[in-house]
């Protein structure tokens, strides 16, 4: 991304953000702009649909990032975003495992089955049946997909992104991929 | 001699994640492996179902609120999401949730295999106002077990909206109780309950031809319409919950605000002093109106005030809506409804304001923090059209969100909403 912005003349991530430092308004859209779906898209997927934790999720991370300003440069830009993004994804993760009510405590996993199925009405079938089942996977598995699928990183750049090795990447899409393969097997022949 | 396989291998050979030589190499192997043939079309599948998600924009209105936030000098995402820090550090909070934990299943044990002798000792005097039995009619009641006991099926209601967990887990380990009355048919109730009064941790179910009227402690009542499904949350003297898992119910209050609450699975609907109905459809979305005095729904720290006379709607997943008025024009409900859920942006500010009337002035004043900040000078304009801003305020000072002023104007509005 960066490189294409300095082959448009169009300001890098590194260029609105020094001049968001100096409270430039339109740099803080602008670099909003630029970079809100890659977290409203890894938010929305990493909690399987549920747009309204993806809002709050992107909201939160801008804030972080526009009224806290610590990137350091000594990594990609999008490497760092994705990373707090990730982050903010497992805090309200676990956030949402540690507040369940009662009414909701045994049936972990499912308490958004109403909303996925208006989302099926809604949307391609396949899709949110997919995104459904990346959604229940174990985080550590679902992170490195959605980094894969969703924003197209390579197995280096999602190393980055987690803080693992290469290695660990392949590894985890393995266990994923056949995860999904074995729960979706139903919906193959729609693909 | 022994062949060598490439299994863990198979998501970086499909994604081509590979240096040229081990892609051939792994390739050439996979024509003679059936073994490794079979883990690479497992996980080919698995690729090719991953390929299907898809990325999406977020909505105009998340940066209108990180603009307004910015705006406002403050985060209130930030400060109702507090970080979640679960190392080592957060060893006693594993312990007191364990103790909590254990508590709430001796209890459910205890509230599940004692009868009402233990219920009627341990009813508050509070939560459960003297009455005469004789009063209540004679009905047959059917005994539905408490949907948090089954593992996860299909049927399980969607779980529902509280601001306070912490209440969730105290009331549902007392074994307090709200009386209720009949009106029609045989509403289901939990087993906890008796012929009349509902235990806190209860459901009580209504099928198309079964109502019931539901005594909140001394404030008022509640009347559960047909086919509607509704918990006792907890009761004591501070809190009054109920949760609305689906169906209708209207509700009767004569009490100091935020003293009685509902759940929905969309919102929460904090009372003011009010008589309202409260709608939650099959998707879990609530339709709120206000006959008496106000109401407040909340949702992910964003409030809608909704006072006599007005509506407003939450959509499960999509947020809360804004409040308007039920004489609004059919445009601006509809241009409204499109601003709220389907990301109008501004394209639906312009149809607002050319479709606004002298009703509109509550919704109006709650888009002033709503929409971006191009928009909000015409929002303040349209809305001063109806409702003088008082002489406390500035323009500059709206446009920037001051919260006083915004607080000036709110009551101003609500001044001449009631005249």
């Amino acid at each position: 991304m960066e490189r294409l912005a300095q082959m448009t003349q169009i300001p890098t991530n590194r260029e609105l953000l020094a001049a968001c430092r100096d409270g430039d308004r339109d740099a803080m859209r602008q670099l909003y702009l630029v970079n809100q779906r890659r977290v409203f898209s890894v938010a929305l997927n990493y909690f399987g649909g549920d747009r309204e934790t993806a809002e709050d999720i992107t909201q939160k991370v801008f804030l972080k990032l526009l009224s806290k300003i610590d990137f350091r440069g000594d990594a990609e830009f999008t490497t760092w975003i994705y990373r707090i993004t990730v982050n903010a994804c497992t805090d309200e993760a676990r956030k949402m495992n540690r507040f369940v009510d009662l009414a909701g405590i045994f049936s972990f996993g499912e308490p958004r089955g109403s909303e996925v199925q208006q989302l099926m009405a809604e949307a391609n079938e396949v899709s949110v049946g997919v995104q459904r089942e990346v959604a229940k996977l174990r985080p550590k598995l679902r992170e490195p997909i959605i980094l894969k699928y969703v924003e197209e990183l390579s197995y280096q750049e999602i190393a980055d992104v987690l803080g693992c090795s290469i290695g660990t990447v392949a590894s985890r899409l393995n266990r994923g991929h056949k995860m999904l393969a074995s729960k979706l097997g139903h919906l193959k022949s729609a693909i | 001699m022994k062949q060598k396989h490439y299994k863990s291998k198979m998501s970086a050979f499909v994604d081509h994640e590979l240096s040229k030589t081990e892609h051939q190499e792994i390739g050439e192997h996979l024509m003679r492996c059936a073994d490794c043939r079979t883990e690479h079309d497992r996980v080919k599948l698995g690729v090719a179902f991953a390929g299907k998600l898809q990325r999406f924009d977020a909505p105009d209105r998340v940066w209108n609120e990180i603009e307004n936030a910015i705006d406002c000098q403050t985060s209130p995402q930030m400060t109702l999401i507090p970080t979640a820090t679960f190392g080592i550090r957060n060893f006693a909070g594993y312990a007191v949730a364990l103790v909590l934990v254990t508590v709430l299943v001796s209890a459910a044990y205890f509230t599940l295999f004692r009868r009402e002798p233990s219920l009627v000792q341990q009813d508050t005097p509070a939560a459960l106002p003297a009455k005469n039995e004789s009063t209540q009619p004679q009905t047959e009641i059917a005994i539905v077990p408490p949907a948090n006991t089954g593992q996860s099926n299909s049927n399980t209601p969607p779980t529902n909206v509280s601001t306070n967990p912490n209440l969730q887990i105290t009331a549902a380990a007392s074994t307090a109780a709200f009386e209720f009355e009949t009106i029609s048919g045989a509403p289901k109730i939990g087993p906890a309950s008796t012929s009349n009064r509902l235990a806190v941790g209860d459901y009580m179910e209504t099928d198309a031809i079964s109502k019931a009227r539901i005594e909140v402690a001394d404030i008022g009542n509640v009347e559960i319409q047909p086919n509607s499904r509704v918990k006792l949350v907890g009761t004591d003297p501070k809190q009054h919950r109920l949760s609305l898992e689906r169906g209708v119910l209207e509700a009767k209050i004569v009490a100091p605000p935020r003293l009685f609450i509902v759940d929905t699975p969309s919102a929460v609907a904090v009372d003011l002093g009010c008589a309202y109905k409260l709608e939650v459809d099959k998707a879990g979305n609530s339709y709120l109106h206000v006959t008496s005095g106000f109401v407040a729904l909340e949702r992910g720290g964003r409030e809608s005030v909704v006072p006599a006379g007005a509506m407003c709607i939450t959509k499960r997943g999509k947020g809360l809506g804004t409040p308007f008025s039920a004489d609004t024009s059919e445009k601006f409900r509809a241009a409204l409804e499109r601003f709220d859920f389907s990301n109008g942006g501004s394209t639906s500010v312009d149809e607002m304001l050319a479709n606004r009337n002298f009703y509109d002035m509550i919704s109006l004043w709650h888009l002033l923090s709503r929409v971006g900040k191009a928009d909000r000078a015409r929002v303040y304009d349209a809305l001063a059209n109806y409702v003088t801003p008082p002489a406390t305020i500035t323009k500059d000072g709206i446009l920037s969100l001051d919260k006083a002023m915004l607080a000036a104007w709110k009551t101003e509005v609500e001044r001449v909403w009631f005249e």
